[in-house]
């Protein structure tokens, strides 16, 4: 009897582990685990392309086409920051480069200072002077954190 | 005598004859000028009212793009492409297993125009691993888009207008070899025409030419009624006569083209060789065949009574009398005319393309084009308007939705539904007003202000959260009775949904559980004020009332409004403008207006990412674990359970790693549905997504969370090995300091090893199953 006892509730406790689902431990890496799509790095090359050209209606349909493709890959975020900037919109541009810094991870260093300077220069634009201020001691300490 | 007495008598008369006729001669030539008149201000002004095509977004291609073949093939089918063994013409496609030929056609996207390429197309496990276009590898290739509506006058006319120059020479010769013989010969009448046809319907003994010329059919069908009397057959000479006098024949012609009637699609008319090419082929006219191009001139003469559909045979027989005619002209060799011949008549495979399939979805593109278009610019210039409705995504929704109802029995019949997919990046992809797909009444996906009810917890927990130094998900708060003071001296004392108190309970699991009491005191401790600053930051709406009673959701919100509300915590804290329109081109094709993405980030990612763990719990151990019963095992998802009063609403929101949906299910007349959020709303919103959802919802720290073992009961920090912890985020080391109870030392390796911490909740579970 005590054996039946035992193999049903090994049966139960099988049947527990095996409905349960696991809450999956979160991804601890800060960096997010985007990985560049050739089709986004062919959109854009495409839209820099139109960027420079000064064609920025259609340097912002092809950012946008890489938006929707891949709305977490940082590059596309700081390029619509760029094109919001070119067509003279620098409140946009700033909330671009701000959702740009969630995306970049905290090895890229480099692109995170590029970033706050951008944002720097975009709250100059607006005539933020302090926001402005603040977003270059951000950029100085990530400096500062990469030199020692 | 009897002669000049008769003269005499008549010479007054005779006397105002020249008047008369001057007179009547004056009148005639007035009436010539003003016929002259209205045919030159027709054909010279805008000669056609034309809709607004309503497209959906079009098919990227690239590698590691999610796609199921029977998605693909199904886009194809409603495209029009038919299916062949070797692709040879724009519009057609083959399939060798999984790889996949497309002749794409011609098509002026929104970014430019691109001509008809070959797209070769290989899936491997429901994703995009090659594509090639005209035999080269390349990043990315796409389908043209979907035509899905219209924006129509009060006539509904569709017609795809083209030039001449498109038009291949064996239609031409068909139409002129069956309707207009000596069309290039005649002046706008044909005398030998009208004879030929007298003669033709006299040997006949009943009607069976007509002798009017193809200028006289225009006329006819251009500026006249479809009276028919002596009176209007002259007044439809000079109309011709005037029209040859004033155009060219290929002007002419062109119009007629366009403008020739040639079937019904529903409630719309078909008009023009243009759009007739692509609704019976699925083919541009530029590529028609002979035997297709014979079929459509065969059609003009009665597009009922010849209707390929429902009279194949009939229709096939008056094509090869055109086929024959060609021949007899010389205008075909004998093998062109034996070949064309013997072809069977086929048609593209999906012949229902309604105007108006998705109606609820149209609702919300019309309501955006208005407000920066005129009603009358939108029905009458052609304009082409670009939408991300994916037609795949609305699709599996609405069978989602029909599932759900049928599921539902008797009880079904009364319950309504509505619901909103979105993208990634903030795209309507599917809307859903009503539980019948094609109905076109109230919507309620954007027009159902319904109580929110348990949806609005999160929004009280960001606002707990976004105080880290006072709150985290460890806090632990009690979930005993509360009363809150109202106005006038009134108290407000909620109770939960099972009427029981839980005690001590931690933030996290007054959301997993739904738990109002711990809510209520929650968001009364931070502040009612606070609580509505977070709702206005999450919806960017200023109507939000500073009552207490925002806590549990008693305001008024659309499932379109819930969505947006939503994104922003799908998004990671960035607001948008949910989208429906990409963009507008003109009828020629050049972008009048694009709308581009807007972002405001309106809270921090550390704080959302917290808020998005608490999310994922409820679905793994919260109110939301029977989406499970739907979901995929390998897709995670985050989202919220909403049940207000008397169940008379069920609500879920929630988003895996690509897709944000809202679901409401109640009854229009506000009776109880006897379904909480996680039979009613859950269960909609859990069959679409596991219909439409390719992507599960990964959970990754940004900067500035750390994760510690918290002891549950306490929440204080514990280790691994003890019973009843739990993995936390926290954001800024704001974590309890305090240990908790139980402290086994960490063994040598830190578990980054996740396995030891996901089997945590796993035996947590267990645990708290034996007890």
């Amino acid at each position: 009897m005590s054996i039946l006892r035992l193999f049903c509730g090994m049966i139960l406790i099988s049947f527990v582990i095996g409905c349960v689902h696991n809450d999956p431990k979160p991804e601890l890496s800060t960096r997010p685990q985007v990985q560049p799509l050739p089709a986004v790095s062919m959109l854009l090359s495409s839209a820099e392309e139109h960027l420079r050209a000064g064609h920025l209606i259609m340097a912002e349909s092809q950012a946008e086409r890489a938006y929707r493709l891949q709305p977490q890959d940082s590059r596309v975020l700081l390029l619509q920051a760029r094109i919001a900037q070119a067509q003279k919109v620098p409140v946009d541009a700033e909330q671009w480069a701000l959702k740009a810094l969630d995306s970049l991870g905290p090895d890229s260093v480099f692109d995170r200072i590029r970033t706050w300077d951008l944002i720097a220069r975009l709250r100059d634009e607006q005539g933020d002077q302090a926001g402005a201020q603040k977003a270059r001691e951000e950029a100085r300490k990530l400096l500062r954190q990469s030199q020692s | 005598m009897r002669l000049s007495l008769v003269r005499n008598k008549l010479r007054p008369w005779m006397r105002f004859l020249p008047w008369v006729f001057l007179v009547l001669g004056a009148l005639f030539v007035a009436k010539l000028i003003q016929m002259d008149y209205v045919v030159r201000q027709k054909f010279e002004g805008k000669r056609w009212r034309l809709p607004s095509i309503v497209f959906a977004r079009p098919l990227e291609f690239y590698a590691d793009a999610t796609m199921k073949s029977d998605d693909l093939i199904q886009e194809l089918q409603e495209l029009g492409y038919i299916k062949s063994d070797r692709a040879a013409q724009p519009g057609e496609y083959s399939r060798k297993g999984e790889e996949y030929e497309i002749y794409r056609r011609s098509f002026t996207f929104w970014e430019g125009a691109e001509d008809a390429v070959r797209i070769k197309v290989r899936l491997s496990g429901r994703r995009v691993v090659a594509v090639e276009q005209n035999g080269k590898p390349v990043a990315l290739a796409r389908l043209e888009p979907l035509k899905v509506g219209g924006i129509y006058p009060t006539q509904r006319e569709d017609r795809k207008l083209v030039q001449l120059k498109q038009v291949p020479q064996e239609l031409i010769q068909s139409l002129l070899a069956i309707e207009d013989r000596e069309y290039y010969d005649h002046w706008g009448v044909s005398v030998k025409g009208i004879s030929r046809a007298v003669w033709q319907n006299m040997r006949a003994g009943r009607l069976v030419q007509g002798g009017s010329t193809l200028t006289q059919q225009l006329v006819k069908n251009f500026y006249l009624t479809s009276e028919r009397s002596l009176r209007r057959k002259l007044v439809e000479a000079m109309y011709s006569v005037l029209l040859e006098l004033h155009y060219s024949k290929e002007e002419i012609l062109e119009t007629y083209i366009n403008e020739i009637y040639l079937g019904q699609s529903g409630d719309n008319a078909i008009h023009g060789f243009g759009l007739a090419s692509e609704f019976y082929f699925g083919r541009p006219i530029e590529s028609l065949s002979l035997d297709q191009s014979a079929l459509l001139a065969a059609m003009v003469n009665g597009p009922s009574h010849y209707n390929p559909v429902r009279f194949p045979d009939r229709a096939k027989k008056r094509r090869d009398r055109v086929l024959e005619l060609l021949f007899e002209q010389k205008k075909i060799t004998k093998s062109q005319y034996q070949a064309a011949q013997a072809k069977p008549i086929k048609l593209r495979p999906s012949l229902r393309w309604m105007p108006n399939r998705f109606p609820s979805y149209m609702d919300l593109v019309r309501r955006n084009l208005q407000r920066d278009y005129e009603y009358q610019d939108l029905a009458e210039e052609g304009l082409r308007i670009f939408t991300s409705l994916d037609p795949v995504v609305q699709w599996q929704s609405e069978g989602a939705v029909a599932d759900f109802v049928r599921g539902q029995g008797k009880s079904g019949n009364k319950l309504q539904v509505a619901a909103v997919v979105v993208s990634e990046s903030g795209e309507v992809q599917a809307l859903i007003g009503n539980k019948l797909p094609h109905y076109q009444g109230f919507n309620r996906a954007l027009d159902a202000k319904r109580s929110i009810g348990s949806l609005a917890k999160p929004a009280v927990l960001l606002t707990a959260l976004n105080e880290p130094t006072k709150y985290t998900l460890a806090s632990l708060i009690a979930d005993d009775p509360i009363r809150v003071p109202l106005s006038a001296g009134q108290f407000w004392e909620p109770k939960n949904f099972d009427y029981a108190n839980h005690g001590q309970v931690s933030l996290l699991s007054s959301l997993t559980q739904s738990y109002n009491q711990a809510t209520v005191r929650l968001g009364t401790q931070v502040g009612v004020a606070k609580v509505q600053e977070t709702f206005k930051k999450l919806t960017g709406s200023n109507d939000i009332p500073a009552v207490p009673s925002i806590m549990l959701g008693s305001l008024g919100m659309s499932p379109f409004e819930v969505t947006k509300m939503y994104y922003t915590i799908f998004s990671g804290g960035s607001r948008t403008d949910l989208k429906a329109i990409r963009g507008v081109q003109g009828r020629d094709g050049k972008p009048l207006k694009s709308y581009a993405t807007r972002v405001q980030k309106v809270f921090d990612s550390q704080v959302m990412h917290l808020l998005h763990f608490a999310m994922r719990a409820v679905i793994f151990e919260g109110t939301g674990r029977s989406a499970f019963i739907y979901l995929p095992m390998d897709i995670h998802a985050a989202g919220k359970t909403g049940t207000t009063n008397e169940q008379r609403d069920s609500w879920f929101a929630g988003f895996t790693g690509d897709k944000l949906a809202v679901a409401w299910v109640g009854n229009d007349d506000h009776d109880p549905t006897h379904l909480t959020g996680s039979s009613g709303g859950l269960a909609v919103w859990a069959k679409i997504m596991a219909k439409v959802s390719r992507k599960s919802l990964q959970l990754q720290a940004p900067q500035g969370v750390n994760y510690q073992w918290i002891d549950t009961s306490t929440g204080l920090l514990s280790s691994s090995n003890c019973l009843g912890v739990r993995y936390l985020p926290f954001v800024n080391h704001s974590q309890p300091q305090e240990l908790g109870p139980c402290q086994i030392p960490e063994p040598a390796m830190e578990p980054t090893t996740s396995q030891e911490a996901e089997q945590q909740p796993t035996f947590d579970w267990l645990f708290k199953l034996m007890q």
